[in-house]
């Protein structure tokens, strides 16, 4: 981290004048944390066991010419840190930016939380790797709320030895997504959490993708992807988990739930076991549901009118991933970002 | 206050209320009994604007408007409740942000400012003494595992919140053990006026005790086949339906 810089703030803003120097001159980019430029530092931490997948090669390789990349450490202090991205030159809407960013906690923080904002109206390529290092607590949420064009995010989780992570992806944006995400728990008795809020309207689309993969024994993942889509939106959810034959005492589950408000939304939903290990807890589920029209008349019959009503049932719909935020007020602020409305008045009535 | 004529529903193509005529006047209370599938809650339903139900024909006049052609919660705005006989619950909405919604609903309806939180939540512990209900039901989600009983009391607490002109109970009784079934029919009566109306759905005449209606009606396979007084409550506790259904089959 930059030295100087206000703590546990860091800005990552992608300027057009720089970036453009950047494609010219790729070993020169910059990026900006805090305000004050930083060194480009090394992203790509040599895992032996990580897939290192680009996603949407093609895409990528067709708008090579005009891509802008971005780098950066993101070392973790203890507690609470924050991470702004913005891509939103309105001049070059066309432009795609790559960031990428590599995420860990720094030698003193014991439990870190991070809370990604992104606001890319230039189609974005964000590429993360998540260290989660031995005997740390990390909690990351990557929130795209603001008007997005395209936003596509690699992420690569490694987790060793009694690390616990959670990772919670919050699409609300009207924009196309696609998200991946590969965690491997290379080291034993770790934990990963992955969560999946989003929500498609107007003929956009959001992926997610998900590999978890065991290759050693006694972890734990999890993972809870709901989403809804209305008024032509399209939801997907395709998720592995691979447990590796010594992967021995593994517990995973996985749980989709699809939630789609108009006869136009389409949902698909995708979940596989891959399995090598004999004494291993594996659970998958996947349900594809609508919104109950029973309780959208009772909402109506005490005058809440129906789109405010629908908004309601889909916060609800939507909140048993919120609920699992470890950060509560990042909770609040996702449920009123559907809702529209200021969460619980939380105070004894 | 309400005029309902001859009015016709029927729901999945198949005719349930076959001309129900009903005129009901501030003030007034109006029970409605009947034998089970007799087309009650049917009626209950379309006056509310359950969109599972089609009107066929008839007309149902509210405060001089059009009722059937407006939406459930215009209709719920221009203050036609509905107690439930079987309410719905809702996980994941807390009773708070429900009842905020559809206090603010109802006020935004008439261009009114919404409440601020604080006088919202004033309201909310004025109108919980009511119907003696309990904060560890008002802090959860919307009826969700809340008991038979406490369902209806939460049927009760809401209507107290919205101050609406028509009351429909359907069936408000059932469920309630005694000493709730007491609280909230003098719920129901405190907060009866010469401005609005009650429609008590019941099959006994114990809820008639409390809530004594100035006229009852029994409805039979979709009509309205006599009315009386709070006496005819009476005869049917003692006689059943027989008499009716004898002389009432088609
Ligand atoms: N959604 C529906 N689909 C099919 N039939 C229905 C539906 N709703 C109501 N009915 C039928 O309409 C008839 C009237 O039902 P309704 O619920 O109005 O009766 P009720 O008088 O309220 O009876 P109860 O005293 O048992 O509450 C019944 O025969 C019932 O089965
Ligand atoms: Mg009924």
């Amino acid at each position: 981290m930059t030295e100087g810089a206000p703590r546990g703030e860091y800005y990552l803003y992608f300027d057009l004048a720089k970036a453009l120097s950047v494609t010219t001159e790729a070993s020169t980019a910059k990026v900006v944390l805090n305000g004050s430029a930083c060194e480009q530092s090394a992203v790509s931490p040599d895992f032996t066991d990580i897939d290192n997948r680009p996603a949407d090669t093609l895409f990528l390789q067709k708008l090579a010419a005009s891509a802008v990349a971005t780098y950066a450490d993101v070392e973790l202090r203890e507690g609470r840190n924050e991470l702004s991205i913005s891509a939103d030159e309105a001049d070059s809407p066309s432009s795609l930016h790559v960031a990428r960013l590599f995420i860990h906690n720094s030698a003193t923080a014991s439990h870190s939380e991070l809370v990604v904002r992104i606001n890319a109206r230039n189609p974005l390529l964000l590429e993360t790797v998540i260290l989660a290092d031995i005997d740390k607590k990390t909690d990351v949420i990557m929130i795209q709320a603001d008007k997005s064009s395209l936003l596509l995010t690699t992420t690569n989780v490694v987790s060793r030895r009694n690390s616990r992570l959670t990772f919670n992806l919050v699409n609300l944006s009207p924009s196309c997504n696609r998200n991946e995400v590969t965690a491997s728990l290379v080291g034993e008795n770790a934990s990963v959490s992955l969560g999946g809020l989003y929500s498609a309207v107007k003929d956009c689309k959001v992926d997610n993708v998900t590999t978890v993969r065991h290759l050693v024994p006694n972890c734990e993942s999890q993972q809870l992807f709901k989403g809804i889509a209305d008024d032509n939106g399209n939801i997907s959810f395709s998720g592995l988990i691979v447990v590796k034959p010594n992967a021995q005492k593994t517990t995973a589950s996985q749980t989709n739930r699809h939630c789609i408000s108009d006869k136009s939304a389409k949902a698909y939903s995708k979940p596989q076991l891959e399995i090598y290990a004999d004494d291993v807890k594996c659970s998958h589920g996947a349900t594809t549901g609508q919104i109950d029209e029973s309780q959208l008349f009772y909402m109506q019959q005490r005058g809440i009118d129906e789109s405010e009503a629908r908004k309601l049932l889909t916060a609800a719909f939507l909140s048993e991933v919120a609920d699992k935020f470890p950060m509560r007020d990042v909770r609040d602020e996702v449920l009123s970002l559907i809702t529209g409305m200021d969460n619980d008045i939380n105070e004894e009535v | 206050m309400l005029h309902i004529e001859n009015l016709h529903a029927s729901v999945d193509g198949k005719e349930i209320l076959r001309g129900i005529n009903l005129d009901i006047k501030a003030g007034e209370t109006h029970a409605i009994m009947g034998p089970n599938g007799s087309g009650k809650s049917t009626l209950s339903a379309v006056l509310a604007g359950n969109p599972a139900y089609t009107v066929t024909s008839g007309t149902a006049v509210f405060n001089g408007k059009d009722l059937l052609s407006m939406k459930p919660e215009d209709r719920a705005n221009e203050g036609l409740f509905l107690s439930f006989q079987y309410p719905v619950e809702i996980p994941g909405v807390s009773m708070t942000n429900f009842l905020k919604a559809a206090v603010n609903g109802k006020r935004k309806y008439r261009g009114e400012e919404p409440l601020s939180a604080s006088d919202f939540l004033k309201l909310m512990r004025e109108k919980k003494k009511i119907v003696e209900i309990d904060s560890n039901l008002t802090n959860r989600a919307v009826n969700e595992g809340f008991s038979g009983g406490e369902k209806k009391k939460n049927e009760i607490f809401q209507m107290a919140m919205l101050e609406p002109c028509i009351r429909i109970l359907d069936e408000t009784d059932s469920g309630l053990d005694i000493d709730a079934l007491r609280i909230v029919a003098n719920g129901v009566t405190k907060l009866k006026s010469k401005d609005n109306a009650t429609v008590v759905i019941t099959h006994y005449q114990r809820l008639l005790d409390y809530i004594v209606p100035d006229y009852i009606h029994i409805l039979y396979h979709g009509r309205i086949v006599m009315t009386g007084d709070k006496k005819l409550a009476l005869e049917l506790e003692e006689r059943g339906y027989d008499w009716i259904k004898e002389q009432f089959k088609d």
